[in-house]
């Protein structure tokens, strides 16, 4: 039985030309998998190979057994409705011209989640509940949100359109601690109630560990060491790793300290 | 694939450019028979033989490769061909018309560099007293203003009819120099003075300065690292200037008789005598190409070794001045008034005495034929405007179109930027006959390409923003990221920008008339009007006083309306290129 979500040495390359990659992984529902490394380490490149955003040179990146297709086809919107992403700054990536409610039902329309508008309503208002927003967010516009209830609405629209699995690029990076603290508890608790997988990019170690299960670091492109959370972290092999956790021990990380 | 798309882009367009010039004689087809026929053998019937037979005398009938690789081989054996009208050689004539045309340019740019001088000191000064101030005043404003052909018969009025110190036509010695080169120099100057003063007072803002000058350089070392800095940032749109002097060049040359390339080639389009115009075109455009590689190679030399996208560009700061709004909406004011009052007066009818001075009754005086002028100007304003109107929706809905396909658009949009409406409008004018439409498609063809490259440049904005970047994944596809996503968010503002070149594409409209490239009599037209006026100058100025100051208030009115115009974080590529209105250049920047 493989993986809903699984990369098979996969690698591509950078804008610049070196080499991202071979990654090797694999996420199932009620699963959380941690991609950390120091900025530039290739860590969005790899979120774009899985979400096939970015050609492959070798390898393959496989939901649930096939290759993720790239476009806009029949194909590429089946697996776009279960495989969805949450960017980096959530909160920017709504239209601020558009209700949450747009913001939602959108996406349903556009990669043909079966149902009518009713049906699609409903989808809506279930997923404002996963992530804990009154029904009458959806009818506000992005701006008269405050910056949780706009973080929550990213991540409701990624779970709008049924998603198993969620891929995740330093959502609270710029988030100050309280706030940060509320998406990680939210994702938290979608994964272990068995409702997503979860694939979480970041170079915060504290929110990574709180959050997953397995580890994977990246350095200059390349996966230089993978296990289980806690023993990783405990006992970091590769000086990579190392460096990430003294950063971490000396002091509050970069997205600890409140950025506004 | 980025940019292999965008040079050959550019290489097509170029390639077109050479092409339309090479094929000018099939394009024109018929047309040029008859008028070949008309003017050479005045006397035979045009029946079908004889223009077939002319027709093939002229090589008109083997189809446009081959009349384009006959006339592209000559070129390269230095044979331009013979003149339709005269039967010589048009090589020798085209020669010494270069010759003149550049001895005029080469005044004319000392003209301007003077002036710019004039312009920039000031900034630089107030900059090095810790008072950088943005804009440079109602001199420059007004001076950018006047397009050439109007600048051109002022000067004449002024400088050879009232004071009498030099001669008004011909080019017969030192003395004929010094008005066209102040009608063609002295705009050119003032574009020039205004876009550095702009580009230093911004540079002035920079940390940098005040470091410098804390720390001992001296106000001299400082001013010239100034200039320096903010050189490179209005390279580009200097470039233009200049390349922009061949165009205006036509009108100056016109009015005062100068032999030059100008003159030459508008009597060429004007007689479809098309070797002599292909002849002509061919030395504007290498002469605009000598300039622009001119400029260029400036460029390089004051950026020394930095690659040019390396040097952020000093940017000015967003400043709509009072006075220059006070400026354009007192112009928009007083043209209104003069417009409503002609509207309600009969612009036809002769019904005063020839060259009826200014009086009561009479406000703006009449013109040769007895016209009331104040009604003529007023009507005037009616049809100028509004086919200006037109031309820029046209434009507006060409430039977001091509605006959505930057790559393949880029080298129309340079072409266009770099063209002078004045030398489409030659071209335009041989092939279809001076008319009102063939002015505005004229105009049309090079005022498309700021828009389009305004849009790109937002477009190229809108695409990075975080909720656009993520459509791709949520379904949406390509066409409607751009139709539903991206289009709303552009066409305000190029709509806007759209709005502040209506005056200048006026003006354009105005010198094509002017030149004879557009409305035909009666029409009252204001380039007509003052090409009509300029006739009697001696006699009775008031003829040229009406038009000409209906034209300076649009001007005015087109030059402060941009300083209005609120300035975009992405200016360096966002920033539409700064053209003079006028027969040089197309609209406002």
């Amino acid at each position: 039985m493989t993986a809903l979500l699984a990369a098979v040495g996969a690698t591509t390359r950078f804008p610049g030309g070196a080499r991202v990659g071979p990654a090797d992984l694999a996420v199932d529902v009620g699963h959380a998998l941690g991609v950390v490394g120091r900025s530039g380490s290739g860590k969005t490149t790899l979120v774009r190979m899985l979400l096939g955003l970015t050609p492959l040179r070798s390898g393959t990146v496989l939901w649930r057994g096939a290759p993720v297709p790239a476009g806009a086809g029949a194909a590429a919107r089946a697996v776009r409705r279960e495989l969805t992403y949450v960017p980096q700054d959530p909160a920017g990536s709504l239209d601020p011209r558009r209700t949450v409610r747009r913001a939602l039902t959108d996406p349903l329309r556009r990669l043909g989640v079966d149902g009518d508008r009713a049906a699609h309503e409903a989808r809506v208002a279930e997923a404002l509940a996963a992530v804990g927003l009154k029904p009458d967010v959806a009818d506000r516009r992005p701006p008269t949100l405050s910056g949780g209830q706009a973080q929550r609405a990213a991540i409701a629209r990624a779970l709008v359109t049924g998603a198993r699995v969620v891929v995740a690029d330093e959502p609270v990076s710029g988030l100050d601690h309280a706030l940060r603290d509320q998406v990680l508890d939210l994702l938290a608790g979608l994964v272990r109630s068995g409702r997503i997988g979860l694939v979480w990019v970041s170079h915060d170690l504290d929110a990574t560990a709180r959050l997953c299960d397995d580890l994977l670091v990246l350095d200059a492109g390349a996966v230089v060491e993978r296990g289980p959370a806690d023993v990783l972290l405990r006992r970091p092999a590769h000086p990579a790793t190392r460096a990430l956790v003294e950063a971490r021990l000396e002091g509050p990380t970069p997205a600890a300290v409140p950025a506004r | 694939m980025r940019l292999p798309l965008a040079a050959a882009s550019r290489a097509a367009a170029v390639v077109a450019v050479a092409g339309v010039v090479a094929v000018l004689p099939w394009l024109s087809g018929r047309d040029a028979a008859y008028t070949v026929l008309r003017a050479r053998y005045a006397d035979r019937e045009a029946t079908p033989e004889a223009l077939a037979a002319v027709r093939a005398e002229l090589g008109l009938d083997r189809g446009p490769l081959g009349i384009a690789v006959d006339w592209l081989s000559g070129v390269l054996r230095g044979d331009l061909g013979t003149s339709w009208i005269s039967g010589r050689p048009v090589a020798p004539g085209t020669a010494e018309a270069v010759g003149v045309s550049l001895t005029l340019t080469l005044a004319a740019l000392a003209v301007a560099l003077v002036v710019a001088a004039l312009l920039v000191v000031p900034a630089l000064r107030a900059a090095l007293a810790g008072r950088p101030r943005a804009g440079t005043g109602v001199t420059a404003t007004v001076l950018v203003a006047l397009p050439e052909f109007l600048l051109a018969t002022l000067l004449l009025l002024v400088g050879a009819v009232w004071l009498g110190w030099f001669p008004p036509y011909g080019w017969a010695g030192p003395g004929h120099l010094p008005l066209p080169a102040l009608a063609l120099g002295l705009p050119a100057g003032g574009l020039l003075g205004r876009l550095l003063a702009t580009a230093v007072t911004a540079a002035a803002t920079e940390p940098w300065v005040r470091t410098w000058l804390l720390s001992g350089h001296g106000a001299p070392a400082t001013g010239a690292a100034l200039l320096r800095r903010a050189l490179p940032s209005v390279a580009g749109q200097v470039g233009l200037v200049v390349v922009g002097l061949t165009g205006g060049a036509v009108a100056v040359e016109e009015v005062f008789a100068v032999p030059g390339l100008g003159r030459l080639t508008l009597g060429a389009a004007s007689s479809q005598d098309l070797p002599v115009l292909q002849a002509g075109l061919l030395a504007l455009l290498v002469l605009a190409a000598a300039l622009g590689g001119a400029v260029a190679v400036l460029r390089r030399a004051l950026l020394g070794g930095a690659a040019a996208p390396a040097l952020p560009p000093a940017l000015p700061p967003a400043a709509g001045r009072r006075r220059d709004r006070t400026l354009a909406l007192g112009a928009a004011l007083l043209l209104a008034t003069v417009v409503v009052a002609g509207l309600l007066r009969d612009p036809y009818a002769s019904a005063h005495p020839r060259l009826a001075p200014p009086s009561v009754s009479l406000p703006f005086g009449a013109d040769a034929s007895g016209r009331d002028l104040l009604a003529r100007v007023g009507h005037g304003a009616v049809s100028t405007v509004g086919t200006a109107l037109l031309v820029v929706a046209v434009c507006t809905l060409v430039g977001l179109l091509l605006g959505c396909l930057p790559r393949l658009a880029a080298g129309p949009v340079e072409v266009g930027n770099a063209v002078p409406p004045v030398v489409v409008g030659l071209v335009v004018g041989a092939l279809l006959g001076a008319s009102v439409p063939a002015a505005a498609l004229a105009v049309g063809l090079v005022s498309w390409a700021p828009l389009a490259a305004h849009a790109s440049a937002l477009l190229e904005e809108a695409r990075r923003a975080p909720y656009v970047e993520v459509l791709p994944l949520l379904g949406v596809g390509r066409a409607r990221l751009l139709l539903v996503h991206l289009l709303p968010v552009v066409a305000g503002p190029v709509v806007r920008h759209a709005a502040l070149r209506v005056p200048g594409v006026a003006l354009a409209l105005a010198a094509l008339g002017f030149l004879g490239l557009g409305a035909r009599p009666p029409s009252p037209e204001w380039g007509l009007l003052l090409a009509e006026g300029s006739s009697y100058v001696e006699r009775a100025p008031w003829t040229v006083l009406a038009p000409a100051g209906a034209l300076v208030l649009v001007a005015v009115a087109a030059v402060s309306a941009t300083s209005l115009a609120p300035r975009r974080p992405h200016a360096s590529r966002a920033a539409p290129a700064r053209r003079r209105p006028g027969v040089g250049v197309g609209g406002p920047g």
